[in-house]
Parts: C-alpha cells; structure tokens; sequence
C-alpha cells in the first residue's frame, strides 16, 4: 500500500516528473528568504514546499493539511506532511492514526531514529505522515533559536532526492512562533487559513505581517545589512497606518528611496513566494466573497503576491470524519468539502506549476 | 507567473501613473487594465464594492471605517465613468491613453460597422450574416443614415457584452429625440399596427434583426414571422405576447400595453379567420 518505505530504496533515486516551474522559476530569489543555512540541492532536485499557517488556533489548519495532501495524492503526487505544531501536535489523529511511537522528536531531540524511520504510512497511497512527537519532549527547547530544526530542514528539502517526495506539506500551529515563521517563510506557496470571523482575519492579518517582518530579517541576514533590516522595520512599523495608502506595501515603495538595493531585492525574495487563502467553514456567499476581499486587500496593504485557493464549506462531515476516526476525504469522499478541496488542490497545483498526473 | 502575482508591478498600472502624474487613475482604482471589457470592469467594481462596504469583515484590524467609505466613494465614481462608453472614452482620452477618437474614411467605417455586427451576431450564435435576413436591407435609409451618422454609438453598443435574463437597456437609439418623434408617430395610431408598424419602429430606432435576436433572445423566425405577420409561423398567443413586449422595450417604448393589445386582435383575428373551432 505505501511506498515510502527505507528498505525499497532505488539504488538510484533519480526523481521521476517534472519539478514545479513556480520552485524552478524562483529558485535563486526564493533562496534568498531563507532563513536556513544548509546547502540546497539543485532546483530540479527541489521539493515543492506548502506551509499551512494562520495565526489563529482552531481555524483547520490541520484538516486542510491532512486533506489537501490526500487531494494532491490523488492528483499523483507523493506529498510528505510533517506536524509542526510542535507541543500540541495531533495530525495523526486527522489520518485515524493512534499517536504513533516514532515521531519528530526521536528524529530531532533524542537524534536515535532516523529520518526515514519517522516517516509514517498514512491510509491514502501517495501520502507519508511525520508526527509532531511527545509534548514532554519539546518544553525544553521551544524557547531555544531553531537551530534544533536544521536536521530537520536538511531532511526536507533532500526528501525528493532519497523519497522521491514531490510536495512537502507543513502543518504549522497557531501563533507566530520563530520556528513557526521560519517554515512559513520557506514555503513556496504558504496557505493561511481564515474563518470568516473577526478574530481569525486579524490574526491572519497579524501572520501576513509577521510573513513580510521574517522575510526583511532573512534577507537582511543573507545580505550580512542587519542593521538595515532592522531600520525597515522600524521605519515601516512607524510609518504603516489605517489607511490604504499608507499599507506596508506604499511605504516599501517610500523606503525604496533610502534603500534602493535592499528594497529591490526584498520585492524578489516576495515574488518568488505566494500566498494562498483558504477560507474555512463558510456557511453564505459573504463568506465565500472574504477570500477575494482578503487577497485584494493583502495584495494593497501588504504587497504580497496573495492567491484566493478556495473555501471549505462548512459541513458537518468534519465533524462525523473526527469522531470516526477516519480521514475526511476518505470517509466523506462525495461530500462538498471533499470537493472544494480537491478544487483547492488544483489551485494550488496551478500556482506551482504543476500538471495533474493522472 | 510573476506579472499575475505581482500586484505592485503591472505594466497597465505603471503606465497610468507615469502619464496622468497625479493620483491613481479609474482603472488603478478598480485594479483592472486599461483594455478590460465592460463586463470585466463590472466583476471588479462588485468585488471591491464588497470588499470595502461597511458589512466587510476584509478590513478589520487594517483599514479604518472613515477610509473603507472614502475608497468606495472612489470605486463608484470610477465605475460611474467606466461603465459609460461614451465618458470612458472622453477619460480615456483626458488621462492620455487615447491620442484622439479614431477617425477613418466613411467607406471603412461603413465595413468596420457591418463587420462588428457580425461579430456580435456570432457571439449570441444567432447569425452569421445579418444583411442575408434584412427585410429592408436596400433601404437607402436604413444603409446610409443608420450606419454612417449613427456609427459610433451603435459600434460601441455592439461591444456590451450580452446580458441574460430581463431586458434592462434600450437600443442606443431609443432616446433621441428625433427618433422619439417618429416612434410617436406610429403609437398614435395603435388600430393599424401590426408587423409592418414593428418593423417601421425598428427601422426608425435603426437596428438590425439580428440586434433584436441577440439582445432579446427572441428566435430570428419569431422576429421575421412576427414582423412579416406570418402568424402561422408564430407560436401561441401567450408567447407572443411575451415576445412582443421584450422586443418594444428594447427599442425603448415604456408604454407597450396599447400596441401589444392592437397587435392581439390581429393575431387572433387571424385564429377566428383561418381556424374557427380552434380555440
């Protein structure tokens, strides 16, 4: 049933298919937001990376992850998801998996298993889970600098090397932690979950400009000029205000003045990354229309290129999946929101880049 | 990829900064380029007219109330100008997008006007050629006035994209005052109409069959039969009916009841005459 397993191994793991044009086209400025420093592999070689975030907890960051991999493996890709939400991981769970013995933490903190061995088979064919691991095990090192997660970068971006891995899909928790950003920021395509309610868009809103800060320090540390990171930030952080015209993205443009090289490269870095929406648990066409208001608006305050991917009606499927212990397109695989999903997949697949295989 | 991503960096957008120099222009204002059709601009305003409307929750936490209301003030003023051709046009032309209106010789005109029409036509999959059903088609009046004088205003009519559903526009036309006098002409005297008095009235607002088919949806056999009185070509009375009121909106008549009833007693005068135990 799965095929990701160490012991079937290619002695030559070339990747079959293409690789995304949206990670070929944007290789060298996307490399330039990173805020890991471990040596890539060639941009042929090169997963696509999708990070699920949204500030807010309980906005289905999770099932939208476990469900858009099974999606996108159903469009024939293999998409290998890793729980991020690190402390308070349940992703399993999505996948009807009891919570498994090998985890993130073995991988990580006590450095005994593996990667390969924490990979996990998942019910759907085509789509590898790892899990988050232990609360325990985290407390001592969440306040730490991320440096603990590199191994864990070195292993995804060389998944599709050793595993063939065609997407990596990261399930971030809610808030706006360092490690949290630091994903985010790396992911080709970062998907924000919204629930229409005004709680969830602020902290949306509150993730798109923590998106925007992380991107200005990982260049400001790649191009060695922290201290000019560090006064765009200031600068725009006094200048921003309520109005439209003085968004994130016009006072850029102001900076631009006193920073021309900087600011120039910051517009590449943005570009060479895309923002997606997915609003959740829509229940009137007002809903469905926030998606396309919150990419309006991301793309004037903000200046990120924003994408609206699709909503999730709301439905009671979720719930009867949860309590079944099954996942949600394979247990309601006729239901709307396995529908809506699948259309969220195939928007995703577009922006990347990427033919549906089958 | 890059260009559909970027909302800072689209060429139309630059463009239209650099030329006007002062504030963003209508199309800036509606996030649209500058060569967007009129329906492209209509999905835009209604997109952003509720993305900024005081029921959003779009705004929350960013944009503060008194700016959400100044940014739609100019979204309706800017679809105000771009949804009329005609002050579009004189926009177009004020911000520099346009040099001058295009000006060719009458023969061209005349060819670019008939090809338009055919455009049209093939669109709303009626037609091909809309001179091979005209009635009337060597009428001097109808070929030289209608096409030349009154050439820009039905080219940019033809442009509309097609609506669905109820009739909520006249034929360009239908307002001038010249014309109104003529239709009055033929009102005035309900008694004698019949489908000669549609065709007169159609021919005075100046528009082909195939318009009436395309904007009303009515079926070009129905059009010809009911003008050419061919009621055994017709459906029943009802249809006809029905029929008969969208085709005298579109050219502009309010008042439709007088004419449609003159018309009935022709129909079913022609019932009694041809199939008296018919109901």
């Amino acid at each position: 049933m799965f095929e990701i397993n160490p012991r079937l191994k290619q002695p030559n793991p070339a990747p079959e298919g293409e690789a995304s044009q949206f990670v070929s086209l944007h290789y060298n400025n996307w490399k330039a937001g990173l805020s890991f420093d471990a040596p890539l592999p060639l941009a042929r070689h090169m997963p696509a990376i999708l990070a699920v975030g949204g500030g807010k907890g309980g906005v289905g960051k999770s099932i939208v992850s476990a469900n858009l991999a099974a999606t996108l493996a159903q469009y024939g890709y293999r998409v290998l998801v890793v729980d991020m939400d690190l402390g308070c991981s349940n992703l399993h769970s999505h996948f009807g998996v009891a919570m498994p013995k090998r985890s993130l933490a073995d991988f990580l903190l006590t450095k005994t298993t593996p990667f390969r061995d924490v990979i996990l088979a998942s019910p759907v064919q085509g789509v590898a889970f790892v899990a988050g691991g232990r609360e325990e095990a985290w407390a001592d090192y969440l306040d730490q600098p991320s440096d603990y997660l590199l191994p864990l970068w070195q292993a995804l971006i060389a998944s599709r090397q050793q595993f063939k891995v065609d997407i990596v899909l990261i399930d971030l928790g809610a808030g706006t932690h360092r490690y949290t950003m630091d994903f985010f920021s790396a992911a080709h395509l970062g998907l924000v979950t919204v629930l229409p309610e005004p709680t969830s868009i602020e902290n949306a809103y509150v993730f798109f400009k923590m998106t925007l800060w992380k991107l200005i320090d990982n260049l400001g540390y790649r191009l060695q000029q922290t201290e000019v990171a560090q006064d765009i930030k200031c600068a725009l952080a006094a200048m921003a205000g309520s109005t439209l015209t003085s968004g994130y993205a016009s006072c850029l443009k102001e900076l631009a003045l006193t920073y021309p090289a900087f600011i120039q490269d910051l517009q590449r870095v943005i570009q060479a990354r895309c923002l997606g929406i997915i609003v959740n648990q829509t229940r009137d066409q007002a809903d469905i229309d926030l998606g396309s208001s919150m990419e309006h608006i991301c793309q004037k305050y903000f200046g990120l290129p924003t994408k609206y991917i699709g909503y999730l009606n709301y439905d009671e499927a979720v719930l009867k999946s949860l309590k079944n212990r099954r996942l949600l397109v394979s247990d309601f695989p006729h239901s709307m929101i396995a529908k809506r999903l699948s259309v969220a997949a195939a928007q995703s697949l577009k922006i990347l880049g990427m033919q549906r295989r089958n | 990829m890059n260009e559909q991503l970027g909302s800072d960096f689209k060429p139309s957008k630059l463009q239209g900064t650099h030329r006007t120099g002062s504030g963003p222009t209508y199309y800036e204002v509606l996030d649209v380029a500058t060569y967007s059709t009129r329906l492209q601009i209509r999905e835009a305003y209604i997109r952003l007219r509720s993305t900024y409307s005081t029921g959003s929750h779009a705004l929350y936490s960013l944009v503060s109330e008194e700016e959400a209301r100044d940014a739609l003030d100019k979204i309706e003023e800017a679809y105000r100008v771009l949804d009329d051709e005609s002050q579009r046009k004189e926009y177009d032309i004020a911000i520099g997008l346009v040099k001058e209106p295009p000006a060719r010789p009458q023969g061209a005109e005349f060819f670019s006007g008939s090809g338009e029409g055919m455009r049209t036509s093939r669109r709303g999959g009626g037609l091909v050629n809309p001179g091979l059903h005209e009635p009337y088609g060597e009428d001097p009046m109808h070929q030289t006035e209608a096409w030349s004088e009154e050439h820009s205003e039905s080219r940019s009519h033809m442009r509309r994209p097609v609506t669905f559903g109820k009739i909520k526009k006249a034929a360009s036309r239908a307002s001038d005052p010249e014309v109104l006098a003529a239709m009055q002409a033929i009102i005035s005297k309900p008694q004698s109409f019949d489908g000669k008095g549609l065709t007169q009235l159609r021919e005075i607002v100046g528009i082909p069959q195939s318009e009436i088919q395309e904007r009303t949806k009515i079926s070009i056999e129905y059009i010809k039969g009911m003008e050419n009185n061919d009621f055994q070509k017709l459906p029943s009375l009802v249809y006809v009916r029905g029929f008969l009121k969208i085709y005298l909106q579109y050219l502009g008549l309010t008042d439709t009841v007088t004419l449609i009833e003159a018309y009935t007693e022709k129909f079913n005068h022609w019932r009694e005459t041809t199939r008296p135990n018919s109901y």
